[in-house]
């Protein structure tokens, strides 16, 4: 057992030791001065729109509202008057106890 | 355009929305031939791009006569201006105390609407808010379903014999107004005329912009060619499908890997915001100075009052026993009344209309162009994935109404099956009697 444990270690430090940091494809991560040596926060970002972006978007909302109440894919005019209509299944009804 | 004017812009719960819209469409129906033309107009006029097509309709002043005639302070209450009695009458309405125009129920239940009070164009705080319609290839689509042909066949059936039930009351009404503001010659001086002595033919006209903007005809066109003849023009957008079909397969490759963190993601916002911007170039080149924009106005109000009449069980189906659970039911249903049958794909038609419609307004708007903008088509996140959730079912519907799966990296065309080689024609017989030589 320990024989292997010690083996799996130097592996580990040699892999350590042939990774440079030019071959990273990002820039290193900026530590923040209060992170201690062991912590890493990772944020992600990806979802977060720039300004011109939430322009678009926000034009893009007052489209939708204009041409389908803003729920474009959820609430479509035909599925509203649909479901006003008198085809829809009603709730099966319950047997009454005797 | 329709459309818009029974539903409430801002997005109310369901059930008011829903009960409203069923509520505003029934009274829709009922009004006279002269209060949708009024209602017509003040769409145009409070559209949201006024300056884009400067066509000036009727003035307010006329207009609120027509829609709100028993308003206290209405300009004239009596319904129809221009005229003046010397004596009016006794019972002559004062303001505020005309007869009601529709003293029923609705077929639905509720208390007729009058049309100053329809959601599209209720005053918001004193005034309308601004009016937007659907895009021209929501009139293709819904045309597609072969709508206006079996409503067309449907009025003749009407006028020419007695094969259908009497209609009621309130059918009548929607069967006027159909025969002559949807199947009529427009009031010239109306926004929405676009028949004239040289463009006789409305449907023929119809085809001529679809072959401009799209640079595609009907699937029924040839049949509809032999009554409606019309002139393809030289120069139109031929590329539109093939650059659509471009654009919603990049489009499709960003939502399916939208979640994609590790992998390769081929996901190419800039191919998506070429094949926008061409598609953008292309719309943009027909409309300069607002051309053809009555033209789309006439051919979406048309589609939209028929897909109107069979969005719900509205009286005229009721009347001919098509009563149906969906739009593309009670279509197959009213057809099969007079002898004829919808488009097969009539349901991914009536479902694709809508959204590709607010879709290629949102490309018209320029908001894809760019390969920022373009990223908002497969942008997930709430509440910024408006785009993406429209982008989603148009790439869906246009695979079931097209059979072109848009989702498929490449698009194989079925080939058409090889018709069997000719039987090879016997050998003539040898002029000197002799049996022909079998060959293989």
């Amino acid at each position: 057992m320990s024989e292997h444990r010690t083996s799996h270690l130097q592996e580990v430090e040699i892999i350590s030791a042939e990774v440079d940091e030019r071959d990273a494809y990002l820039p290193p991560a900026q530590r923040h001065p209060k992170e201690r040596e062991d912590e890493y926060i990772a944020i992600d970002e990806g979802t977060r729109l720039s300004a011109a972006q939430h322009r678009t978007a926000n034009e893009l909302q007052r489209l939708y509202q204009s041409l389908c109440g803003g729920q474009p894919g959820q609430y479509w005019p035909q599925a509203l008057l649909d479901t006003a209509g008198r085809f829809n299944r009603p709730t099966f009804p319950v047997r009454g106890r005797k | 355009m329709f459309v818009q004017l029974v539903m409430p812009s801002p997005g109310p719960p369901i059930t008011t929305l829903s009960a409203l819209a069923q509520q505003s469409v029934d009274s829709l129906f009922l009004y006279t031939p002269l209060q949708i033309s009024a209602l017509v107009e003040t769409v145009w006029r409070n559209r949201y791009n006024a300056p884009s097509a400067n066509f000036t309709p009727w003035p307010q002043w006329m207009t609120d006569a027509i829609l709100a005639p028993n308003d206290p302070s209405g300009v004239n209450p009596n319904f129809i201006s221009g005229y003046t009695f010397p004596a009016p009458p006794a019972t002559f309405p004062l303001p505020g105390v005309g007869n009601p125009q529709w003293p029923f129920p609705l077929p639905s239940g509720g208390a007729f609407l009058p049309p100053s009070q329809l959601p599209g164009v209720a005053l918001v705080g004193g005034t309308v808010q601004p009016t937007n319609w659907d895009h021209l290839i929501y009139a293709y689509l819904i045309e597609n379903t072969r709508i206006f042909d079996i409503f067309a066949r449907l009025l003749e059936t009407y006028a020419f014999s007695e094969q259908l039930e009497t209609p009621s009351p309130a059918a009548q009404n929607f069967w006027r107004n159909t025969e002559y503001l949807i199947y009529g010659d427009g009031i010239p001086s109306m926004i929405w005329n676009t028949a004239s002595r040289l463009r006789r033919d409305e449907i023929g006209n119809r085809q001529t912009v679809y072959n401009w903007m799209f640079g595609i005809d009907l699937s029924h066109a040839a049949e509809l060619a032999k009554e409606h003849p019309y002139v393809k023009p030289a120069a139109s957008n031929r590329d539109f499908i093939s650059t659509f079909e471009a654009f919603g397969r990049e489009v499709w490759g960003g939502i399916m890997n939208a979640k994609n963190f590790t992998g390769a993601n081929p996901t190419d916002p800039v191919a998506i915001a070429t094949a926008a911007r061409r598609l953008y170039d292309m719309m943009a080149t027909r409309r300069i100075n607002g051309n053809l924009s009555r033209e789309e106005f006439r051919a979406v109000a048309v589609m939209s009052w028929l897909h109107l009449a069979v969005m719900y069980d509205s009286p005229a189906v009721v009347d001919l026993k098509a009563t149906a659970s969906s739009p593309e039911q009670r279509l197959a249903k009213l057809a099969e009344r007079v002898g004829m049958t919808a488009h097969a794909k009539a349901k991914p038609l009536f479902d694709l209309a809508q959204p590709f419609s607010f879709l290629m307004q949102s490309i018209e708007l320029g908001a894809f162009n760019d390969p920022a903008g373009a990223s908002l088509l497969y942008n997930i996140t709430p509440p910024n994935n408006v785009a993406e959730l429209n982008a989603e079912v148009v790439i869906d519907q246009y695979g079931l109404a097209t059979g072109r799966d848009l989702k498929a990296t490449t698009i194989v065309e079925r080939q058409p099956q090889r018709p069997a080689p000719p039987p090879r024609p016997a050998a003539p017989a040898r002029p000197n009697g002799r049996a022909p030589v079998l060959t293989r």
